[in-house]
C-alpha cells in the first residue's frame, strides 16, 4: 500500500552469510529513501573503508517495490554472485548486495522466513568415543605385546599410546577450532569421532593386510596398502570438512569443492609415496619378498610343491637378462612397494 | 698420514727382533744376510713396479710390482694390480718403473682372474729375467724353506723380505701358497723366490687380521699363463670384457661341479637335521646368544659356513664366494605371535653387496613349500640378480624358514655369488631338500 510507510530492515551478513547486524528503517508513503554509506548522515553507517561517504540508497518504485541504487560510488554495487556492477535493481528481501568489502541484505516485515526446526534429542557422542578410544588403544598395546621380542618395557607400551592420545587431541582441536570460526560451533565431539574412527580403520588395515599377506602369501596387500590407507586419510578429511557446514541445510554447499579438494588429496599422497619409494629403490636392491611371518597355524595358502618353487625361482631367469642390457645408468621402472 | 704411522709401526717393531738375533753366532748371521743380499742383487734390474695412471691427471692411481720373465719384455703382475685398466682401458693406462729408473708403457697381453695374475709387454727388451724353480711344478718346496718376497711396498721403494714356505692353504678352492713373511700393499704382484733364484710364487695377498700371514700364487700358473701370452697381441677393452666373461663362467663351472661331487656333511640343530657344509671348501663357526644379558627371549644358535674362496674382478665386484648358514630359534618364553615377529628378524636372504654399475637389480619369488616325507613344510625366497657385465652369471640368495613348529624353527641360508643360474637352481634345490625334522 503506497499510502504508509513501510518497515525496511537492512541487514549486513558475514562471509559465510549469516547475519552480523540488523537495522530497522521506516521507509515513508512517498519519495522517502533509505540511505547506506560510511557518512553519518545515512540512516545505515557502514564502517568499511571501502564503501563511499553515500553509497546507495533503497527507494520504492512506482508499483511500490523496493529498488537499490548505486549513488556513484567509486566501487560499485554488485548483487548476488554476479562481477559486473550494478546501477539500479529490485530487491526480494532474497538478494546479496555487495557495496565495498560488506555484504546486505534488504527485508520487509512480509518476507518469508524458513520453517521452524524440529529440534531432535542430541545425539550422544561420548559413549561412541569411549569405545572408538578403547578399541584404538587397546588394539594398539595388543599388538605392541604381540611383536614384542626383547626385554619388556613400560615405554614400549606408554609411549605409543601416549603419541596417539596427543596426535587425536592435536588434530581434532585443530579442526574443531576451524569448524568454530567458520560455522559458529566447535563440534569437537563429532570431529573426535571422525579422527578417531578413522585412526581405527587404518589400524585395522594395517593389522588385517599384515596377517592376510601371510596367511594367504599374498605379498601385494602389504606392498601396496599404502594405497587403502590415504584413501581413508582422504575420507577422513572429507567427514572433517562437512563438519564445517553450519547446518543440515547448507551441508550440500560447497559439496563438490569438497570432493575435489579430498581426492587431490588422496591422489597426490598416492604419488608422493609412490614416486619417493621408486626414487628411493633408483641406488638400492631392495629384496622384495613378503617379510613379516606369523604363526604357521594361521597360514591358509596352499604351499608349493618343491620343484614348483624351483621352477618359479628359474623362470626369473629371462626377465634378469632382460633387464641385464638395460643401461646401468638409466632410470628403469621397477617398483615393489613397501613391507612392514 | 695414517699410512705413515703404519709404516712406522712396522718399521719399529722390526728393530726389536734385528737387535735380539745379534746374540745368534756370528757365522750363521753372515750366511742368511748374505743369500738376501744375493738374491737381491741379481734380482735387482729385473723388478719393476707397475703403476696404473690416470689419464687425465697423469698421475698414479694405484700401484703394484712385477717382474720380468722373457728378454722380450714379457712380465708378469697381479691382475688385482692391472684391474683399474682392465675395467676400464680408456680412463687409465699402465706404466712401469725399471730399477734403473727408467719408465715406460706397459700392454697387457693376458690374464688369469682365478689365479690373480697378468701377463704385461714392456715397450723395450728385457735386460734380464727370472726364472721358474725348476722344481715347480713337481714338487713345491719342504715347509720352511726359507723364500725371499720382492717388492716396492707402500711405494716406498724396491725390498727384500724374508719368509718361510708354509705349504698350500687348506680349504680353499684356489691353490695358494701359505707364506709367513711381510707382504705389504704394494708388493703384490713381485716375485717370491727359493734361494736358488727360481721364482716359487708370486706376491699376492695377505690377511690383515693376523701377523705375517700372506698368500702368494703358486709359480706354474704364471709359467702357464706366460706360456699362453708369449706372441699374443694387446687385449683391447671388448676382448678384455669377453674373457673377464668367459674366466668367470669357467671357473664357477668347475667350483659347482667340485661341490657337485662332495657329500654335504649335515648336522643337528634342535629336531633338525640340515646340510652344513662339504667338508673339503668351507670353513665354518658358530655361536649362540644363549648367554645374553638380558636374557634373550629366544635362543638363536648360529652355524655360518663359507668358502674362503673368492676372485677380485674391480674394486667394487668381488664374487665367487658360497654361504651356508643356520639359524636354529626357539622360544624361550615367547607366545606365538611373538615368536612369528622374532622369527621374522632372521628371515632374511644374505647380503651379497649391489653396485648399480655391476648388477642389476633382484627378483624375487618367494612362497610356502609344501612338506614332503621328512622334510617340514617351509616357507622360501629365492632372489636373483644378474651381472651386467658378464652374460650368465648371477648372484643368487635363497633363504627358507621351516613352518611345522609355532615355538621353534631352521632358517637356512645359501648365497652364491657369480654362479650360472643352472647351477644355483640345483644347488639351491639340493640343500632346501636335505632340510629334516627329525621324528
Amino acid at each position: 500500500m503506497p499510502g504508509e510507510a513501510l518497515v525496511v530492515w537492512i541487514e549486513t551478513l558475514s562471509r559465510q552469510g549469516s547475519v552480523t547486524g540488523r537495522h530497522r528503517v521506516e521507509l515513508p508513503a512517498a519519495g522517502g529513501e533509505i540511505r547506506v554509506g560510511r557518512g553519518y548522515d545515512n540512516h545505515v553507517i557502514v564502517d568499511d573503508p571501502f564503501v563511499a561517504a553515500k553509497h546507495l540508497r533503497v527507494t520504492r518504485d512506482e508499483g511500490g517495490a523496493l529498488v537499490v541504487e548505486d549513488l556513484g560510488s567509486a566501487n560499485g554495487l554488485y548483487v548476488d554472485q554476479d562481477r559486473r556492477r550494478t546501477a539500479r535493481t529490485a530487491v526480494d528481501g532474497k538478494r546479496t548486495l555487495r557495496i565495498g568489502r560488506t555484504r546486505l541484505r534488504v527485508r520487509q516485515a512480509g518476507d518469508a522466513v524458513a520453517p521452524e526446526r524440529v529440534m531432535r534429542p542430541r545425539m550422544q557422542l561420548w559413549p561412541i568415543v569411549a569405545v572408538l578410544g578403547v578399541v584404538l588403544l587397546g588394539g594398539e598395546a595388543l599388538t605392541t605385546w604381540l611383536r614384542e621380542t626383547g626385554e619388556r618395557t613400560v615405554s614400549d607400551y606408554l609411549g605409543p599410546l601416549l603419541s596417539i592420545c596427543l596426535a587425536v587431541v592435536a588434530w581434532t582441536s585443530a579442526w574443531a577450532i576451524l569448524t568454530r570460526i567458520l560455522s559458529g560451533r566447535a563440534r569437537f565431539e563429532r570431529h573426535l569421532v571422525v579422527a578417531l574412527s578413522g585412526l581405527a580403520g587404518i589400524f585395522v588395515l594395517n593389522e588385517l593386510t599384515s596377517y592376510a599377506a601371510y596367511a594367504l602369501s599374498q605379498r601385494p596387500l602389504v606392498a601396496y596398502r599404502y594405497v587403502a590407507i590415504w584413501i581413508i586419510a582422504a575420507a577422513i578429511v572429507f567427514l572433517h570438512l562437512r563438519q564445517l557446514s553450519q547446518s543440515r541445510e547448507t551441508a550440500g554447499v560447497r559439496l563438490k569443492l569438497k570432493l575435489a579438494v579430498v581426492t587431490l588429496l588422496a591422489l597426490g599422497g598416492i604419488g608422493w609415496h609412490t614416486l619417493s619409494q621408486w626414487e628411493a629403490g633408483q641406488n638400492s636392491d631392495r629384496f622384495a619378498f613378503l617379510r613379516g611371518l606369523k604363526p604357521p597355524a594361521l597360514r591358509m595358502a596352499a604351499a608349493e610343491s618343491e620343484q614348483a618353487f624351483f621352477a618359479r625361482a628359474g623362470a626369473l631367469k629371462e626377465p634378469l637378462d632382460q633387464s641385464r642390457t638395460a643401461p646401468a645408468s638409466g632410470r628403469g621402472w621397477s617398483f615393489d612397494g613397501d613391507d612392514d | 698420514m695414517n699410512r705413515w704411522i703404519v709404516a712406522a709401526i712396522v718399521a719399529a717393531s722390526c728393530a726389536a727382533p734385528a737387535a735380539l738375533a745379534q746374540g745368534v753366532t756370528e757365522k750363521r748371521a753372515q750366511k742368511l744376510s748374505s743369500t738376501a743380499e744375493r738374491v737381491y742383487k741379481s734380482a735387482r734390474p729385473r723388478l719393476l713396479q707397475v703403476r696404473t695412471i690416470l689419464v687425465n691427471a697423469g698421475r698414479q692411481s694405484s700401484i703394484g710390482s712385477g717382474f720380468l720373465v722373457s728378454a722380450q719384455g714379457l712380465a708378469v703382475t697381479n691382475y688385482h694390480v692391472v684391474s683399474q685398466f682392465a675395467m676400464d682401458p680408456a680412463t687409465y693406462r699402465l706404466e712401469y718403473i725399471a730399477a734403473d729408473g727408467e719408465k715406460g708403457a706397459l700392454s697387457l697381453l693376458a690374464f688369469d682372474i682365478a689365479n690373480d695374475l697378468a701377463v704385461v709387454q714392456l715397450d723395450r727388451p728385457a735386460p734380464g729375467f727370472f726364472a721358474f724353480d725348476p722344481r715347480v711344478p713337481r714338487e713345491m718346496p719342504a715347509k720352511g724353506e726359507r723364500l725371499y718376497s720382492m717388492g716396492n711396498p707402500l711405494d716406498l721403494g724396491f725390498t727384500i723380505v724374508e719368509g718361510t714356505y708354509n705349504g698350500t692353504v687348506e680349504r680353499s678352492y684356489n691353490e695358494r701358497i701359505h707364506f709367513s713373511g711381510a707382504i705389504n700393499a704394494g708388493m703384490s704382484g713381485g716375485p717370491v723366490v727359493s734361494a736358488a733364484s727360481g721364482v716359487v710364487g708370486i706376491n699376492v695377498a695377505r690377511r690383515i687380521d693376523g701377523q705375517l700371514v700372506s698368500f702368494l700364487v703358486p709359480a706354474r700358473f704364471a709359467a702357464d699363463l706366460v706360456t699362453r701370452a708369449a706372441g699374443g697381441a694387446p687385449l683391447d677393452a671388448d676382448a678384455i670384457r669377453g674373457e673377464v666373461g668367459r674366466q668367470l663362467v669357467a671357473w664357477q663351472a668347475g667350483l659347482y661341479k667340485a661341490l657337485g661331487a662332495e657329500t654335504w656333511r649335515s648336522a643337528a640343530f634342535g629336531p633338525y637335521r640340515a646340510p652344513e657344509s662339504p667338508a673339503a671348501r668351507f670353513n665354518c663357526w658358530a655361536s649362540t646368544n644363549a648367554n645374553d644379558v638380558p636374557k634373550p627371549r629366544g635362543t638363536v644358535n648360529t652355524t655360518s659356513c663359507s668358502t674362503s674362496t673368492w676372485l677380485y674382478v674391480a674394486n667394487d665386484l668381488t664374487t665367487g664366494q658360497i654361504r651356508a648358514t643356520q639359524q636354529y630359534l626357539k622360544s624361550v618364553d615367547l607366545n606365538d605371535f611373538q615368536f612369528a615377529s622374532f622369527l621374522s628378524n632372521y628371515f632374511q636372504p644374505a647380503s651379497l653387496g649391489w653396485s648399480r654399475k655391476r648388477h642389476t637389480r633382484s627378483r624375487c619369488h618367494d612362497s610356502f613349500v609344501e612338506a614332503d616325507g621328512e622334510r617340514p613344510a617351509m616357507r622360501a625366497v629365492w632372489c636373483a640378480r644378474a651381472y651386467r657385465d658378464y652374460a650368465g652369471l648371477y648372484d643368487v640368495s635363497l633363504v627358507a624358514v621351516t613352518q611345522d613348529a609355532s615355538r621353534e624353527a631352521l632358517v637356512t641360508r645359501l648365497s652364491m655369488q657369480g654362479v650360472a643360474y643352472d647351477s644355483a637352481v640345483e644347488l639351491g634345490r639340493r640343500f632346501l631338500g636335505e632340510v629334516r625334522r627329525a621324528r
